[in-house]
């Protein structure tokens, strides 16, 4: 190898290390050639499909557009449903499609769909791609399910084994697919899901069903499961519009009287007129994050003299938020006027408050003068 | 004479190949797992017609963006900003004492007025001047600050901001609408996730109006398509390799989100370094293998944010020479994670490869290069030998390049026409003879001024001016 033919003793041959050198070269350029043929294959492949799909697409785009217009459109004829069921892709495609339409019309257009779905036996094809493990085609087929106005029990057996699959999103789709078909089904496997699925993606699937029927089942649920898995309720049941009485709300702080984490998760759910008394106290609570969500709340709520001074005295509270918020409720409350706020600001030492009423203030686009 | 060094000479040819056939090795490993994961990725995510589950119940997030004589491209980014499909974020301007007319322009596009804020000084930095609120978008505010970097920007931004999550972007970056919805599914899918960077593509060559990207296309300076590429490597293979494996340990400036309780537990970012984006990542894998609290710092290959990259030599090398100076600065401010007990991969795989491939890896190429040339001239090695050694290497190089783009068309196809994918194919092969080697130039002496301890400044960037129009 080298220009005196030396040989390393310690190490390998250096003949041999030049022979190495020339295989993984070879190694190299075989690999080379290998991602640029595959890379062209790919785009070719790409475009081949995009073309097909798309001729296939405009062709079934038609179709569905038909029938929204007109629930009695002529149907498609059994070639041209074979040859939609022999590419799954295209497949894919179109029952995400009538998926989606689902989401814009109403009354006979919907009828309309319905239709097209039973002739092309949608639900059956649908199932069979359900079978399979590909998340994305898992994903789109729940959708689809979720629009039919009726299932099989054959289907409703395989959703319920999907809400346990290892992809949130499977689970997330199977759930609203049985939420849509029977919320006795739905509600109870929701409530047992723990922190499993975001609670944020949960809110939307817990909306489509009867808030009162949801809320006496949680309430079950949540005097008898864990802290976490409480919060974690606490969180979806927040996003929904959920009627909460007096006894049951004393009875859930009662229960969460040494998890503060779950009382100020169940705050928000107080905005009742109702739950003023139990608002008013939680917000004397040591724990920041109750002290804020209480805040809050009685800012919405406060309606006479007392909750004003209250909210005056949160104003000076050791707590940005605790502050911020008290700041909102002062100028939201009806007994609040700027010779009343000219009276306080006087008396008023504290810097913070000042800087944060001014803060406020100004987002509320309030005209106030530092006095 | 000769029989004296040819030992040394074959330690150091078997040195120099030992270091390349580790590095091939990690590139390799790195390629599968993204293969995977990018797929993987692309079936849980890429589907446009899913319900939108999130709705109004997205975490808020503030969006942070630091600006130091940015007046050409400042309204244009703060436009692409205002325009993202998000149901509750607030955007916080930091006007990190200019010395031209950011601040007025920003003053006029946005009708901004001042604004009383109760400022919290959570993270210590330079004195503010004035605070703004715009009057057409209330989601708009602007510090006027004191001088003081881009980080001690940055951490001006997280006292201002009032939402849990923070988004730091660029001055000269366009978003995409979409992503900050893109960005924040990590946080709500793994609620342990405390970081997330997103994929920068670089914006030259494309059209934009009205501070959004309508059309991409290859620019047409040479400088600007070899970046193109450099970037798609980076990104694709490089970051969706390591975030997996939870050891990513940067998260570009230009755009990345981050849980603020998190970084301000761990003291916002540092004033003195010039790449404080992967500073904050490497001190936060400290904060939270030390804290022993379970955490993800992860990323998502979508491209969320189009940057402009430099096209002309001097911008360019200037800009590599700063991040090489920041990823020195990074990796031994916290040499504490390199092994560490609780360091997992972080610590123990990605912390390593920096130090030994990014970091000194300017000085071993550079090195391998120069001896490669005297071994030969000096007839010390035999013309067979360098040249299956330098083919080897640029090989490698080309590899690499067109696998990233093979990720590129598994995913995203952001370039469509066939014209594209090979200019695209070409820039790969070329990459290789001459800008490579120019990188490693401008890398070394990036390290040299590590070194050396240079005081560290914002960088300033020579504008194009593209975003701006």
């Amino acid at each position: 190898m080298t220009a005196g033919g030396y040989c390393l003793d310690f190490a390998i041959d250096s003949e041999q290390l030049l022979q190495w050198m020339h295989t993984a070269l070879l190694v190299i350029a075989v690999l080379i050639l290998l991602v640029w043929s595959w890379l062209f294959i790919l785009r070719i492949i790409h475009q081949g499909h995009d073309k097909k799909r798309k001729a296939l697409q405009h062709h079934w785009r038609q179709f569905l557009f038909e029938f929204c217009a007109n629930p009695q459109a002529e149907l498609p004829d059994q070639s041209q449903i074979k040859q939609l069921w022999r590419d799954t892709q295209a497949f894919l495609w179109f029952i995400q499609l009538w998926s989606l339409m689902h989401r814009y019309v109403r009354g006979d257009a919907d009828d309309g769909l319905e239709r097209l779905a039973h002739h092309i036996r949608l639900e059956r094809q649908a199932l069979e791609l359900m079978r399979g493990q590909d998340v994305r085609t898992l994903i789109a087929t729940a959708i689809a399910m979720g629009d039919l106005q009726k299932l099989s029990p054959a289907t409703i057996k395989r959703l319920k084994e999907l809400t346990r699959h290892s992809s949130s999103m499977v689970v997330l789709t199977a759930l609203r697919a049985l939420m849509r078909n029977d919320q006795t089904v739905a509600v109870p496997i929701l409530l047992e899901l723990k922190n499993f699925v975001a609670s944020e993606r949960l809110v939307t699937i817990a909306k489509e069903c009867d808030s009162r029927y949801l809320i006496q089942q949680a309430q079950q649920t949540l005097l008898q499961t864990t802290p976490e898995h409480a919060v974690y309720l606490l969180k979806v049941l927040q996003g929904v519009d959920v009627p909460l009485s007096a006894s049951e709300a004393k009875q859930l702080v009662n229960h969460f009287k040494s998890q503060p984490e779950a009382i100020a998760q169940l705050i928000p759910l107080l905005d009742h007129p109702h739950h003023l008394p139990l608002v008013r106290r939680l917000t004397h609570s040591a724990e920041l994050g109750v002290r804020v969500q209480a805040t809050r709340m009685l800012g919405e709520l406060a309606r006479n003299k007392q909750d004003l001074e209250r909210l005056w005295q949160l104003l000076q509270d050791s707590a940005w938020w605790v502050r911020y918020r008290a700041a909102q409720g002062v100028f939201l409350h009806p007994e609040f006027s700027p010779t009343y706020l000219k009276e306080q600001l006087t008396e008023l030492a504290d810097p913070f408050a000042r800087n944060m009423l001014m803060q406020v203030a100004n987002e509320m686009n309030l005209e106030i003068t530092d006095a | 004479m000769l029989d004296k060094w040819q030992p040394w000479i074959e330690i150091t040819q078997l040195s120099f190949i030992g270091y390349f056939v580790a590095l091939t090795a990690v590139y390799l490993v790195l390629n599968i797992i993204s293969f995977v994961v990018i797929r993987q990725y692309m079936r849980r995510y890429d589907n446009q017609l899913l319900p939108m589950s999130f709705g109004p119940l997205l975490p808020p997030v503030s969006v942070i963006v630091p600006a130091y004589n940015e007046a050409i491209g400042i309204v244009s980014s703060i436009k692409s900003i205002l325009q993202l499909e998000y149901p509750k974020y607030e955007i916080i301007v930091i006007n990190d004492g200019s010395s031209d007319e950011t601040m007025t322009k920003l003053i006029e596009a946005f009708d901004l007025q001042i604004y009383h804020e109760a400022y919290r000084n959570q993270l210590a930095t330079q004195p503010i001047r004035q605070v703004y609120r715009s009057k057409k978008y209330p989601q708009l505010r602007a510090i006027n600050k004191d001088n003081g970097g881009k980080a001690d920007a940055l951490n001006a931004g997280i006292n201002a901001s009032r939402n849990p999550l923070f988004c730091a972007v660029d001055a000269d970056s366009i978003l995409q609408r979409d992503s900050l919805d893109k960005i924040v599914h990590p946080f709500i899918d793994e609620p342990e996730t405390i970081a997330v960077g997103g994929s920068i593509r670089v914006a030259n060559g494309s059209t934009i109006r009205q501070g959004l990207l309508t059309k991409v296309s290859l620019p047409k300076s040479w400088l600007a398509r070899l970046q193109i590429v450099e970037y798609l490597r980076a990104f694709l293979f490089g970051r969706m390799g390591w975030s997996p494996l939870n050891g990513m340990l940067i998260i570009s400036g230009a755009f990345g989100v981050f849980r603020k309780q998190r970084v301000i537990e761990c003291g916002g970012y540092q004033a003195n370094t010039v790449g404080e984006d992967m500073e904050l990542v490497i001190r936060l894998h400290q904060h939270m293998n030390k804290a022993k609290l379970p955490y993800r710092i992860a990323f998502i290959p979508d491209p969320v944010c189009w940057t402009e990259a430099p096209e002309d030599l001097n911008t360019l090398k200037n800009q590599r020479i700063r991040w090489q100076r920041g990823l020195m600065e990074s990796l031994t401010t916290n040499i504490g994670l390199l092994l560490s007990p609780r360091g997992k991969a972080a610590g123990w795989i990605a912390y390593p490869f920096m130090l030994l491939f990014e970091g000194i890896g300017p000085i071993i190429e550079v090195l391998a290069y120069l001896l490669t040339a005297y071994f030969f001239f000096a007839g010390l090695v035999d013309l067979d030998f360098t040249l299956a050694f330098l083919l080897a290497a640029f090989g490698l190089g080309v590899f690499i390049s067109i696998f990233s783009l093979i990720l590129e068309e598994l995913t995203f196809r952001t370039y469509q026409s066939k014209k594209e994918l090979m200019w695209l194919i070409f820039t790969a092969v070329l990459e290789n003879f001459g800008y490579r080697q120019l990188n490693s130039w401008w890398r070394l002496r990036g390290l040299f001024q590590f070194v050396r301890g240079r005081r560290h400044n914002w960088g300033a960037m020579k504008r194009v001016g593209r975003l701006g129009q």
